[in-house]
């Protein structure tokens, strides 16, 4: 009879513990959200004024592809781009494709972004980008920073410093 | 039957050929090059970047003091310094001059590195030997 019992009562032990292990095991792991600026992070949530008075949100930009570049008018390589990107503006925004340029104002201008754009040529919107956006964006560590969304508003392609315009277009094309 | 060892041999000598001339394609090494008018950071950082993307770029490191860009080569790269000027002048500045270490031979008064159609007057003294020599010099 004590044997019996010593039998139930391991039985019973061992039950528990696979019990206890089962809810005790490890879910598959969840994968963390992308941080903020990296590759397939959201495009963050942003309501500015335009250089040219008119607003820029991005409630507007829904089911866009999406180019923010970061640039300043100091910047020699952002000059050099920007051109190029009002081209493929010219090509493509009739297929849904939008440029917001946005400035940064950590030094200060000598030149009026505005002015400044329309003698390169740029037609996109502009503004200023506020240091909370930027943040959002993950932080401006260089000149000029592209970010191409899809249009689903995420983040598909970082580009840091000067690109080609043919080397922007494939990484836009293929999202159109 | 022979003759399709003899075929199989030609193939396999015809791909060991290609894969030695392959790994004699353009050995930069090192370049130490000076970009004027490098005097905001946030832009040298981005030049810096978009030198790290050149085809055979394994490291770019950018003094703003200095105004001078060091990259190191990857092993059997297809560098060339006329691509690097290219991609300065695309950034919106000027490159200057550059000390530069790769591998090569002496064509007559002319350094040529190996693999690439890049050749330069080298103000030193060239061995006599035949065979490829890594060297260290200046580029204006």
């Amino acid at each position: 009879m004590r044997k019996n019992l010593l039998v139930v009562g391991l039985t019973a032990s061992a039950l528990a513990s696979c019990a206890r292990q089962q809810a005790t095991a490890p879910s598959a792991p969840e994968k963390a959200p992308p941080v903020a600026g990296e590759i397939g992070s959201r495009m963050p949530d942003f309501a500015l004024k335009g250089l040219d008075g008119h607003a820029i949100s991005s409630n507007d930009l829904h089911s866009k592809v999406v180019l923010i570049d970061f640039w300043a008018t100091w910047c020699k390589p952002c000059e050099k781009e920007m051109p190029g990107y009002q081209r493929l503006v010219d090509r493509y925004g009739p297929r849904g494709f939008i440029v917001i340029g946005l400035t940064l104002d950590t030094l200060k201008d000598s030149k009026n972004p505005r002015a400044f754009a329309t003698k390169i040529g740029v037609r996109y919107p502009l503004a200023v980008a506020t240091d909370d956006l930027k943040a959002r964006c993950g932080g401006i560590k260089a000149l000029p920073t592209a970010m191409i969304y899809d249009r689903q508003g995420i983040l598909r392609a970082k580009i840091i410093g000067f690109e080609r315009e043919e080397v922007i277009e494939s990484a836009v094309k293929p999202l159109l | 039957m022979r003759k399709d060892w003899a075929n199989a041999l030609r193939v396999a000598g015809l791909v060991v050929l290609l894969s030695s001339a392959h790994s004699l394609r353009a050995e930069y090494l090192r370049v130490e090059l000076r970009v004027y008018g490098l005097d905001c950071e946030l832009c040298a950082r981005g030049v810096s970047e978009s030198v790290q993307r050149m085809p055979g770029v394994k490291s770019v490191d950018i003094s703003l003091k200095t105004g001078l860009l060091e990259i190191v080569l990857a092993p059997g790269n297809n560098f060339k310094m006329s691509d690097l000027r290219k991609r300065i002048r695309e950034n919106g500045f000027r490159p200057m001059e550059a000390t530069v270490t790769a591998r090569g031979e002496f064509s007559g008064p002319k350094f040529q590195v190996s693999g690439s159609n890049e050749s330069y007057d080298v103000a030193k003294s060239h061995p006599k030997d035949d065979g490829p020599i890594e060297l260290t010099f200046d580029v204006r």
